[in-house]
């Protein structure tokens, strides 16, 4: 080993050249990446990691709701869950509310982005009123149309019924109130799908449309040869997203119908709380939600894998 | 294949007149290069011949058919862009068979097309890459593939090297030079440039403020510019330009620039400028330098700027700073010599138009 022969500069600080806690040798470059990322990691941990945990906990156990005593059940709780008729429809109407929503806001804001960046004037004006939709508060949205569905003076109602589409309170009737909020829902949540793909839509330089005039391409021809491709990207990562986003939707859906009528709009979150909160049952309820959990995880992976937006994304 | 015909095409964004009554004509086979300063119109005079952009006024007729008001799509030109314009998401292969696939050509046709356009450019072993993968030489050959693969009516060229280095653009000029003559079309190049323009063109057109100044063979324009504008645009070192006074002695003109005094003989184009003044055009190459400073404009020599074959040597004179071709082995030394102008290459522009009138 060579012998330090330099003096020792007093002006640096101990980080500087690393320094080692018993065996554990820290470098300049640990010392500062793990005090930049620990603030992260403190609040992952607080936020996501330690509820997460909890609710595993929970689910492990039989937690009545007014007498919380936990009593160690094991997996009891998830047999029951499987058992349960409620949970494969909700599952099942989970999926509708999930595809369904997602579709129409892919179509709906694909539409509104590719209008908005053909506009030479007033697409900013317009966009901002899109994007108004995105902004306003779930509870407002939901009070609006329960208005505006109100069944003595809404005017939607007042229209639905004499266009005979419906009778009645709209989000009081079985067969269509799981449309009703399906559209509702993306009445709000479509400007997102717009926001993304219109930013992607203006990365496109007006060059490759001017390019592909000259080499003779139609408008659909450049639609589907250029503008396409190009976005495509940007709809499969959204398409996750409002996917992930529409499948644990709770808000929206609580405030609009509380599941009802019936169970008809009843998704997998919505029955995970009634399963808390009015069954009682504390345990079973996590273990809804941590089925519900595993569900989106594995057929996010699968999604990623098969899709792979990221090789998409790449310009 | 027939001539394009450019008639009094004008082009106005709102206030702006970016293209003023603009007529030419290009003969099948013919390069003709349009160049001038940057915001002279050139690029909009291309844009408009193209369909990019409809004229304000005026018509554009390939042979005897008038395609004005067609779109872009309709008129078979190939155009080459200076950003390129590859398509990311294709390969060189699906790049440069797009014009085909729109055409609907079978698989056969494109593929033979393109390996025979990826011959002439050699380019062949990068025809299954990505745009990205290429170099902006390459890019720019991918990008001529594209447009020679179907028979164009027209090539039209914006600015295609002006983002790449000198040593690609010389090995590209005689490539262009090449697969234009092979196409056989009327080509129509729009650059900045002159040294481009010089060098490539059958003949030049030079665009200043939206107007057409002078149409002709390089050596023309070079020779006998017909504005001051060609000569200082057209030509390096610039052209010199000297305010001059003309005087009338027995019957010839003298012409007096500063304390020197060239005589002319006769002139009856410049009769009418007796007594008043006119601007002197010279090329630097045709300014001696001699050593006593009495004979001819006195001038304090500042720098040289050796080139090897030739030295651009920089002199103060009363008349503002002057640029000289002096011969390779010239030290000017900061010392004060004499500058002489040959008259015989001497330019007489008028002092306002800027119209030459000798």
């Amino acid at each position: 080993m060579a012998i330090d022969t330099e003096p020792v500069d007093r002006s640096r600080r101990f980080f500087e050249d690393g320094f080692s806690i018993g065996r554990f040798e820290i470098t300049s470059d640990d010392f500062w990446g793990w005090l930049t990322i620990l603030p992260v990691l403190a609040l992952y941990t607080l936020i996501a990691l330690i509820p997460i945990g909890f609710a595993i906990l929970a689910s492990l156990h039989n937690v009545p709701l007014l007498n919380p005593e936990w009593e160690f059940v094991g997996l009891s709780n998830y047999v029951e869950v499987f058992q349960l008729d409620r949970f494969w429809g909700s599952m099942w109407r989970g999926g509708v509310f999930m595809v369904g929503s997602t579709i129409i806001q892919l179509a709906v804001g694909v539409w509104m982005a590719l209008v908005i960046n053909k506009l030479t004037r007033g697409s900013r004006l317009l966009s901002t009123l899109v994007f108004t939709s995105y902004l306003i508060p779930t509870i407002i949205v939901t009070m609006m149309f329960l208005f505006m569905l109100d069944p003595y003076d809404g005017v939607l109602h007042a229209a639905g019924v004499r266009l005979g589409i419906w009778e009645g309170f709209l989000l009081g009737n079985t067969s269509l109130s799981m449309g009703a909020v399906i559209l509702i829902s993306s009445w709000k949540f479509s400007a997102f799908v717009t926001l993304f793909t219109l930013a992607q839509l203006q990365s496109i330089p007006d060059r490759f449309y001017e390019a592909a005039k000259v080499s003779g391409a139609t408008t659909w021809e450049m639609f589907r040869d250029i503008t396409l491709p190009r976005i495509f990207g940007a709809i499969l990562v959204v398409i996750f997203l409002r996917a992930v986003f529409m499948f644990n939707k709770y808000d929206i859906i609580w405030q609009l119908t509380q599941g009802g009528p019936g169970s008809a709009t009843t998704t997998m979150p919505i029955l995970a709380y009634t399963e808390t909160f009015d069954a009682n049952a504390y345990g079973l309820g996590n273990a809804v939600a941590i089925v519900m959990f595993l569900f989106l995880l594995v057929s996010g992976i699968l999604y990623l894998k098969y899709a792979n937006p990221s090789q998409e994304v790449q310009t | 294949m027939v001539d394009v015909t450019i008639e009094n095409l004008t082009k106005e964004f709102g206030q702006l007149v970016a293209v003023d009554d603009f007529s030419l004509t290009i003969e099948d086979g013919e390069f003709i290069t349009l160049v001038g300063p940057s915001g002279c119109g050139k690029t909009t005079t291309l844009r408009c011949v193209a369909g990019l952009e409809s004229s304000t006024s005026g018509q554009i007729k390939f042979g005897d058919h008038d395609v004005t008001d067609y779109p872009v799509q309709q008129r078979g030109i190939a155009l080459l862009f200076q950003d390129i314009a590859l398509y990311p998401h294709m390969s060189v292969r699906e790049n440069m068979a797009y014009p085909l696939k729109l055409e609907g050509a079978s698989k056969e046709k494109r593929n033979d097309r393109v390996r025979e356009a990826a011959e002439m450019l050699q380019i062949t072993d990068q025809l299954d890459k990505y745009p990205n993968e290429l170099s902006g030489g390459q890019q720019q050959r991918v990008a001529l593939g594209r447009s020679i693969v179907r028979q164009p009516t027209m090539f039209l060229f914006d600015e295609p090297m002006s983002d790449l280095d000198a040593k690609l653009k010389h090995e590209l000029r005689p490539l262009f030079a090449e697969v234009t003559e092979k196409v056989g079309c009327p080509t129509m190049y729009v650059t900045h440039d002159q040294e481009e323009a010089m060098t490539m063109s059958d003949r030049i057109a030079v665009m200043n403020d939206g107007e057409l100044e002078q149409v002709g063979t390089p050596n023309e324009v070079y020779n006998e510019p017909e504005t001051a504008f060609v000569g200082e645009f057209i030509g390096r070192p610039n052209m010199e330009f000297f305010d001059a006074s003309v005087s009338r002695r027995n019957g010839s003109l003298d012409i007096d620039i500063g304390d020197a005094t060239y005589e002319i003989g006769a002139n009856q184009a410049l009769d009418q400028y007796d007594g008043g003044n006119v601007r002197i055009g010279i090329r630097p190459q045709d300014i001696t330098v001699v050593e006593d400073p009495d004979d001819g404009l006195t001038a304090d020599h500042v720098f040289d700027e050796t080139l090897g074959d030739q030295t651009h040597s920089q002199f103060e004179t009363p008349l503002g700073r002057i640029t000289v071709v002096t011969p390779p082995q010239f030290r000017g030394n900061e010392s004060q010599y004499g500058l002489q102008l040959e008259p015989d290459y001497m330019k007489t522009f008028d002092p306002d138009s800027g119209l030459r009138v000798d």
